[in-house]
């Protein structure tokens, strides 16, 4: 059905960039005047700012909210909406057109992403007051979420590959936003470096599909071609592989992941939203969309499967040895969405986007509350630091608390539901099932355990700081209201999908991924009985290791911070996060940093000397020839004259 | 009383009665009443009517070229849009005058500047349109005379006396060529219309010399190499809205004129033609390199464009259709429009950067861009176009040119003219250095002030080049 005010939801956004980066113009006008280049943003604009990026992204949420509505009236088998803006390339056999389409998949992203956009939105307000950089934060904030509304909401390829740079950029932006700290500055081009890598392999993967497959970018008909089995096996091995990189890149995993845990750079609200509720979600999406695709495609979601798995065993390892707290977040998310992968790997794409909501919810809630907690101890994020903050900051202590028991999996919480969904589907997949089951649910353990150990670190015990220097205080409406909304969500989430209760989401995105599901892990036999165990094995591992973390860490954590101190042995891999990005560095970043000063000196020496001769050469021949011009008439009716010569024998000559 | 004269005859000649009529209005107005204004009007309202009434022609010779005074006369699509361009030039050249060159000795010359114009115009037109050899030789006199008068208008300044005596003594030596020419080819064929050309190249060497001589007189008029060694002393001597002129008007007419009067392929062959200008292109280039004055570096840049032109002319020695033929006058159309859309553009502008530093030398104009940023932008663009940098006019005229050499397998001429053109980079950009990059120099207090008249009719070409140059078919040709 063409609907075109589908538009309205990723240009509301746009809107509030382009106010905004105004408003930035502005303030730095007036800077300008008064000099005084560090000033903070002067309070009506920061004030206005807010409430423009806030209000834009609240009003795409409406907006998405209707279009949800009008999805949902529609028959079943026609729940697609369209809105063709105009066209843009026609080349040849390529036709693609600006055209927005939503179907039950990308709604329910669309709503995740304006709806706790919205919310973030509104906590930067509180957590960004008096920043010098408040407009332009907005701007570039308003940006993302309308870039990763064309992410989702494009219909083809390459819309989405618009958006998948353009929330690429503003993550850049965004975690370089206090670029005058260096190591936040590299830590945004090591984000956008080690993107680059993925989004080749992207390219290369979109340009396969083109060329291999019926030529068409529009991501039905490639799903449609590959049911009618228009690629050939290999070329579609080729193709999903090439495009799981790019998902490998933008969704932070095994091998690309390093630069998620150096993200945290940027403002907390920052890694909240993009790095772990929406952006980094966008590889699983892609994977979900073109499902039909990727279950036809031989060998590629067992290798999904794998990867997902181990980056989600691998990342909880290296999140249970870490000081700073938003350094724990971070690998607990490369490593849910490991988890998700692993949904996706095994067939289990309801399960992968279910996840994908419930840890939406639960870590833009960890993160924001995080952010409350470094906001109320004026920015420590070491938590051998914190501790005893339970009754100092209430609000956010309960909403965390609830955050974390939907992370660690405690049952009844939302992310219970959604990660034993996926452990199920494991255990009854075709991809090795029982060896990914373990590392899925040792994983789970490993996750349950660092989650207490936050708990009790900053929340628990003594206070290690000084209460008389550091006066905490409960951060602003702003900022727990959003935490609030979110802690409600974080548990009702669950609702998406109660093993033998009810399962509407499930039976919402049908449309989209039955068929794919039903490709890869062929007829649904029920299997209740082990469905219970593994749900019971999993409340055990959950409510297990998370006490034993909670009571472990609150107990001693003078010793366990002189521990971390020495780091020796496990503890000194696991709190250097097993050496990869050393390794990279030997492996990756030394060749080709010899292979650079090759190429420069070829380039000096050789491509430079041979342009600078050329040149040197043009202007000695043009001053040689300028004598021609001597100024006097005489020479000139000279030299006509010998052309005069040349030309007329010439032409006499020719016809003889 | 009956002239005999048909529907077309009248047609053709509406935009002469309007040229030579104003001309003539002038002169009558002066004699009673001298008004500086009432004469800029009355020949402002000349050109523009002379302008619409090539309206009504360039729609009759959508179907079939119009011919006229027994085909003395003779247009087709893209010689009217010349027309126009050179009626516009000429509009432009006295709007950029107004407040530099017709105040000058007290606006004596005033008169002589409006009447001049309005007849070296017509002579422009005329030579676009002759079909015969007396109306081509009235034509261009008719350009020629009055042009030496304009570019020697500033008596008290050297440079300008001497580039009016030099281009006369060589434009006689020329016209002497010309006229000889036209009477051995009579001679040999008995005929004085462009088929008498390839009727020459077939017969004696009598009519063959008689080619020779009226293309070496054509040749110097559009200023290829080695004929060229006027343009740069002349354009850099004339006043600058009079070099804007001539670098579009005249070439413009001049390179139609060639085009119709030229020998074919038969005489001279694709690759003489590519030779030549292969020769034009790189003397062109390499003696534009190292100029300090960017009047004179523009001048010579023209003597480049002049080869890229001529390598049209290799194209269309190679031709063999006529289709094939109409196509490349097409493209020679569209590429004279763009070089005179941006050199009206750049000359315009530098004459009113001229009037705040008092002359055209490198040196003076560094970083104009900070004082003038409407003008440097304006000469950045018509700068653009001129290398050929996409999105402009003259970048696809480029383009267009070596396609069509491309198309008539003249491949190798064709790498070789782009790779010369590299060169154009080279100068244009160093000039847009000086413009932009470099610290201003102190400025000495000066009493210029805003010409806003003229900066306004600047934007005319300088925005239709870049319409151009995305939507090429918005000129109709």
């Amino acid at each position: 059905m063409e609907t075109p005010w589908l538009w309205l939801i990723p240009l509301l956004p746009f809107l509030g960039t382009l106010l905004n980066a105004l408003l930035h113009a502005g303030v730095l006008r007036r800077r300008q005047q008064e000099r005084d280049l560090m000033a903070p943003a002067v309070a009506v604009p920061e004030r206005l700012a807010g409430w423009i990026g806030t209000g834009a992204v609240a009003l795409s949420f409406l907006v998405a909210v209707a279009a949800f509505l009008r999805l949902k009236a529609l028959p079943v088998d026609e729940r697609v909406l369209t809105a063709t803006l105009a066209p843009w390339i026609q080349a040849g056999s390529l036709d693609l057109s600006w055209t927005l389409s939503i179907d039950p998949l990308n709604a329910a992203m669309m709503l995740v992403v304006t709806g706790v956009g919205a919310l973030i939105h509104l906590y930067s307000i509180g957590y960004m007051h008096g920043d010098k950089g408040f407009c332009k934060y907005f701007s570039y904030l308003n940006l993302f979420v309308g870039m990763m509304l064309m992410l989702i909401l494009s219909e083809s390829l390459l819309g989405l590959f618009l958006g998948w740079e353009g929330v690429g950029l503003c993550s850049y932006l965004l975690i370089g936003f206090w670029y005058e700290d260096g190591e936040k500055a590299d830590a945004a081009r090591k984000a956008f470096i080690v993107n680059r890598i993925g989004d080749f392999g992207f390219l290369i993967g979109m340009f396969l599909l083109y060329w291999g497959g019926g030529g068409s970018l529009n991501m039905s008909d490639i799903n449609a071609a590959a049911s009618q089995g228009a690629f050939s096996e290999g070329l579609a091995t080729l193709a999903g592989l090439c495009l799981f990189l790019g998902c490998c890149g933008k969704s932070a995993q095994i091998p690309l992941y390093v630069w998620l845990p150096d993200a945290m750079a940027g403002p907390t609200p920052v890694s909240a939203l993009i790095h772990a509720a929406t952006m980094v979600t966008s590889g699983i999406y892609l994977v979900a969309r073109l499902g039909d695709f990727f279950a036809f495609a031989p060998g590629v979601l067992p290798v999904i499967a794998c990867v997902g798995a181990a980056t989600a065993l691998f990342a909880a390892t290296i999140g249970i040895a870490q000081r700073d707290i938003k350094k724990v977040l971070a690998y607990s998310t490369v490593s849910q969405l490991g988890y998700m992968f692993l949904g996706l790997g095994v067939g289990a794409f309801t399960g992968a986007v279910f996840h994908l909501i419930t840890h939406a919810f639960f870590k833009a809630l960890l993160f924001l509350g995080a952010g409350s907690v470094i906001h109320a101890m004026h920015h420590q994020q070491d938590m051998f630091k914190m501790g005893g903050l339970r009754d100092r900051i209430p609000i956010t202590y309960k909403t965390m608390l609830i955050g974390a028991f939907a992370l660690a999996g405690v049952p009844l919480f939302s992310g219970f539901f959604s990660k034993d969904l996926i452990l199920f589907e494991t255990a009854t997949g075709h991809t090795s099932p029982w060896l990914l089951w373990l590392v899925g649910a040792g994983g789970a353990a490993l996750t349950a355990t660092y989650t207490g150990r936050l708990l009790a670190l900053t929340f628990y015990g003594e206070a290690r700081f000084d209460p008389q220097k550091t006066k905490v205080h409960e951060s602003p409406r702003t900022m727990t209201l959003p935490l609030m909304v979110l802690a409600v969500l974080s548990i009702a989430g669950g609702l998406l999908g109660i093993p033998f209760i009810m399962h509407p989401l499930a039976d919402w995105l049908d449309p989209v991924v039955g068929q794919a599901t039903l490709e890869v892990r062929g007829e649904h036999h029920p299997a209740h009985g082990l469905e219970i165990a593994l749900l019971l094995v999993g409340s055990a591992i959950a409510i297990g290791f998370l006490s034993f973390g909670l009571r472990h860490y609150r107990r001693s954590p003078e010793e366990q911070r002189s521990r971390a101190d020495q780091a020796t042995g496990l503890l000194r891999w696991l709190a250097n996060a097993w050496f990869v990005d050393a390794l990279y560095a030997l492996l990756v970043t030394t060749p080709l940093k010899i292979l650079a000063i090759l190429s420069a000196t070829v380039d000096v020496f050789f491509v430079d000397g041979t342009v600078n001769w050329v040149a040197r050469r043009s202007r000695a021949t043009g001053n040689d020839v300028r004598r021609m011009q001597s100024g006097g008439a005489n020479d000139y009716a000279l030299w006509f004259s010998l052309g005069a010569v040349v030309i007329v024998v010439g032409l006499l000559a020719g016809t003889r | 009383m009956e002239l005999g004269l048909t529907a077309n005859d009248w047609l053709l000649a509406a935009p002469f009665l309007w040229l030579a009529g104003a001309g003539v209005l002038v002169l009558i107005w002066d004699a009673v009443r001298p008004q500086p204004l009432a004469e800029g009007i009355v020949s402002w309202i000349g050109l523009g009517l002379a302008a619409v009434a090539c309206l009504p022609i360039l729609e009759a010779v959508r179907t079939e070229p119009v011919e006229a005074f027994s085909g003395m006369l003779s247009v087709n699509v893209p010689v009217i849009v010349l027309a126009i361009l050179c009626l516009g030039a000429a509009a432009f050249c006295g709007i950029v005058a107004w407040r530099s060159l017709l105040p000058y000795e007290g606006g004596r010359h005033t008169t002589a500047f409006w009447t001049l114009l309005l007849f070296s115009t017509f002579g422009m037109v005329l030579t676009l349109w002759a079909n015969h050899m007396a109306t081509l030789f009235l034509g261009v006199e008719c350009l020629s005379l009055p042009l030496y008068v304009l570019v020697a208008l500033r008596r008290d300044q050297s440079d300008s006396i001497e580039a009016g005596l030099k281009y006369f003594l060589l434009g006689a030596f020329a016209s002497g060529f010309m006229a000889f020419g036209m009477a051995m080819v009579y001679a040999a064929t008995g005929d004085m219309s462009p088929a008498a050309i390839s009727a020459a190249a077939e017969g004696s060497s009598l009519g063959v010399f008689g080619v020779a001589l009226l293309l070496i007189a054509l040749l110097f008029k559009v200023a290829a190499v080695p004929f060229h060694l006027w343009v740069a002393d002349v354009y850099q001597g004339a006043p600058t809205p009079v070099t804007a002129l001539m670098a579009t008007g005249t070439k413009a007419a001049t390179v139609a004129a060639l085009l119709r009067w030229a020998p074919g392929g038969e005489l001279m062959g694709p690759q003489s033609w590519a030779m030549l200008g292969c020769l034009t292109l790189l003397i062109g280039n390499l003696t534009a390199l190292n100029q300090s004055n960017l009047k004179r570096m523009l001048a010579l840049s023209g003597v480049a464009h002049v080869g890229i032109l001529l390598f049209a002319f290799a194209a269309r020695a190679a031709a063999e259709t006529a289709e094939a033929t109409s196509q490349i006058g097409d493209t020679l159309g569209y590429y004279l429009v763009a070089y005179g859309l941006a050199a009206t553009a750049a000359f315009g502008a530098l004459e009113l950067l001229e009037r705040r530093v008092g002359h055209s030398e490198s040196a003076s104009l560094q970083g104009i861009a900070r004082r003038q940023p409407l003008l440097a932008g304006v000469l950045c663009i018509a700068l653009l176009s001129l290398a050929g940098f996409p999105l402009t006019a003259g970048f696809l005229a480029k383009y267009f040119v070596f396609v069509e050499m491309i198309r008539h397998g003249l491949s190798s001429w064709a790498v070789i003219g782009i790779l010369l053109t590299l060169f154009g980079f080279a100068y244009y950009l160093k000039a847009l250095v000086t413009l932009f990059m470099q610290e201003p120099p102190e400025e000495r207090p000066s009493l210029w002030r805003p010409d806003w008249v003229a900066t306004m009719a600047l934007l005319v070409p300088t925005v239709l080049s870049v319409v151009f140059g995305v939507w090429p078919k918005a000129i109709q040709l």
